[in-house]
């Protein structure tokens, strides 16, 4: 590419990285502010909105349902992922991109269909309104993002890795110990994360589903937004982006990200 | 130390026949190669050995024990495959080890064994080393001491060289014949390169669409091919319709070939009148000035190859035949000559289509 070319493509990137940033910047700058309304520029700095997020019953209480739905969900489905991987792989071929569809369905799918499917679900089966119905809303969801994680990761494993383990004397459980795993490991690692990260930020499904006198941490944002327009609510949204990027950083550190993607 | 018996082995892929009634007899200590195109079911076939994939129908049997009813981590044969297929997260060492590991042998005899069989492979230095540091062919030298360390019953190697470039190939090749002549394992080799065939096995097994054409010495293969097959798939054939005219001995018979009679080696008990396939290997043949015996040609094409002189010749039915010859003499191209066959070389086929 000749060089004035290379210049301009970076400054129009630099730009339009710059456009779908400074919300984030803005929100977050404003949640140091010392005045009294939600504003940008900020009017002085102070950390008191943060002291009287932390201070917030209902505010904390929806940290800490987001926070739980959050590390269940990921949990949950880097299990259910990893099988329906192992699964997917071992199919007949012409069943592969039926069953992959199937399971990548919620994603495919708007996450207020899906949401409504479930209200009337778990209605019937006698979970509405309960924290173990929006558990599985967001199990539901992030589901697909895991799978194609872990399945991403097991197509790099060519099966004659598998037959070489298999002559050299391991039975199946022995190789998925010593060769699957610790090969699709980080792509499992990278699943749970993209689930903890949807989870922690999903809002349609919890609006929908959530459980009677509990909130979810952008629902009580939203809340919160209803009647006040203080810098609380950047405040929190500063901190639901903050715990996103902690667990990327753990990630980080515990597997390597690279390695991971 | 094994020796194997194949009997009766079938397999098909919905409509496709890929092994088609497969019976072998591979004695302990032997190397045995199945030869063929892609397609012809050799791989198969030695998928089927291994355990990977199970036959439709047919006996495979190791030791005079049926073999079909265990998986292959309970068969205890070594394989070596065309793509390595080294474990990518294990050092060198850990990948050589890694059967023994599953065989729970203790630490320190696995330790000196590991060190023995990357010794064997000239590999000893690097067995700290990840696969993805290591080149191709340092690749697949792993990937056979891993295979023999376990000391297999039977060594199954499938193209081992075929992602490998020539001059690796040659190396590799002496040394998988030197290591398993060291352990006297029993090994089957699946490839599609005649030379390398020819070189490293005890016997061959050509195949095609699924079945064995000819078992044989290399020697066999290449000069006492049954069909013609066989021969354009072992090497520079050249193939001349052949009448049988009189017996001339055991074995031995007089055949009119392109308006000249000459003497040709063939199996017995073939009537006069019976047409066949001559083959004549490049190097059976001899060129020598018009009027002397042997079959009248006229001189097509000479090129310089530097060992030798490749010429191209078109009898008087014009079959062409490529031969080479010494470099000496001149030719011209046009002029008409001789050409003369080794009785001794030249071997009468049953007719058929080439590979």
């Amino acid at each position: 590419m000749k060089r004035p070319l290379r210049y301009l493509s970076g400054a129009v990137l630099a730009l339009l990285y710059a456009f779908l940033l400074m919300p984030l910047v803005v929100v977050a700058l404003a949640s140091f502010s010392g005045g009294e309304v939600l504003r940008f520029p900020p009017e002085g700095f102070s950390f008191k909105w943060y002291a009287r997020f932390f201070a917030n019953e209902s505010f904390l209480s929806a940290l800490m349902l987001s926070l739980r739905l959050a590390l269940v969900s990921a949990v949950t489905v880097s299990v259910l992922a990893t099988m329906a991987a192992l699964f997917y792989r071992r199919l007949p071929y012409r069943w592969r991109e039926p069953f992959r569809i199937l399971v990548i369905m919620p994603l495919l799918l708007p996450e207020i269909l899906t949401a409504i499917g479930l209200l009337f679900f778990l209605y019937r089966v006698g979970l509405g309104s309960s924290a173990f119905g929006l558990q599985i809303g967001h199990i539901v969801v992030t589901l697909p993002f895991a799978f194609l994680s872990v399945a991403a990761a097991l197509q790099q494993i060519d099966s004659s890795l598998e037959e070489a383990s298999a002559s050299l004397g391991a039975g199946t459980f022995e190789t998925f110990r010593r060769i699957v795993w610790p090969l699709i490991r980080p792509g499992i690692f990278t699943g749970a994360l993209f689930a903890f990260i949807v989870s922690f930020d999903m809002f349609t499904m919890s609006f929908l589903l959530k459980p009677i006198g509990g909130n979810t941490l952008p629902l009580a944002v939203f809340d919160y937004l209803k009647y006040d327009f203080d810098p609380m609510a950047a405040a929190a949204a500063t901190l639901s982006v903050g715990f996103a990027l902690l667990v990327v950083l753990l990630v980080e550190k515990t597997v390597g990200l690279r390695r991971a993607f | 130390m094994a020796h194997l018996e194949i009997a009766g082995l079938r397999k098909s892929h919905g409509a496709v026949q890929v092994i088609a009634g497969v019976d072998l007899a591979v004695a302990s200590g032997e190397f045995f190669t199945l030869l063929g195109p892609s397609g012809c079911g050799k791989t198969t076939t030695l998928r089927c050995i291994a355990g990977f994939i199970a036959p439709n129908d047919g006996d495979i049997r190791v030791d005079g024990a049926s073999v079909l009813n265990a998986p292959p981590e309970k068969r205890g044969f070594g394989v070596v495959f065309q793509n390595y297929a080294l474990f990518p997260h294990l050092t060198v060492a850990e990948n050589v080890g890694y059967g023994l590991k599953t065989r729970r042998v203790p630490w320190e005899e696995a330790r000196r064994r590991v060190g023995e069989a990357l010794a064997m492979v000239q590999l000893f230095g690097l067995k700290d080393r990840l696969p993805r540091e290591l080149s191709g062919g340092q690749q697949q030298r792993v990937a056979l001491a891993r295979a023999i360390v376990i000391r297999p019953r039977l060594l199954l190697l499938d193209e081992p060289l075929a992602n490998l470039d020539a001059k690796l190939r040659h190396e590799l090749r002496w040394l998988i014949r030197d290591v398993q002549r060291a352990q006297g394992t029993t090994a089957i080799y699946v490839t599609h390169d005649h030379a390398e065939a020819m070189a490293l096995s005890d016997r061959i097994a050509v195949m095609r669409n699924g079945q064995i054409a000819q078992v044989g010495t290399p020697r066999e293969i290449y000069q006492r091919p049954l069909e013609r097959y066989v021969a354009s798939f072992t090497g520079e054939t050249n193939t001349l319709e052949a009448r049988v005219v009189a017996e001339a001995g055991p074995g031995r018979y007089r055949v009119a070939v392109a308006g000249s009679e000459l003497e040709a080696t063939g199996p017995a008990g073939l009537t006069p009148g019976t047409v066949r396939h001559l083959l004549a290997r490049p190097e059976s043949l001899s060129l020598a000035p018009e009027g002397a015996a042997g079959v009248s040609v006229r001189l097509d094409a000479v090129v310089y190859v530097g060992a030798a002189l490749r010429c191209e010749v078109v009898t008087a039915c014009k079959q062409r035949v490529v031969l080479q010859v010494p470099v000496q003499r001149a030719y011209t191209p046009g002029e008409t000559l001789s050409l003369a066959i080794d009785p001794a070389q030249a071997w009468l086929m049953a007719p058929g289509e080439a590979a």
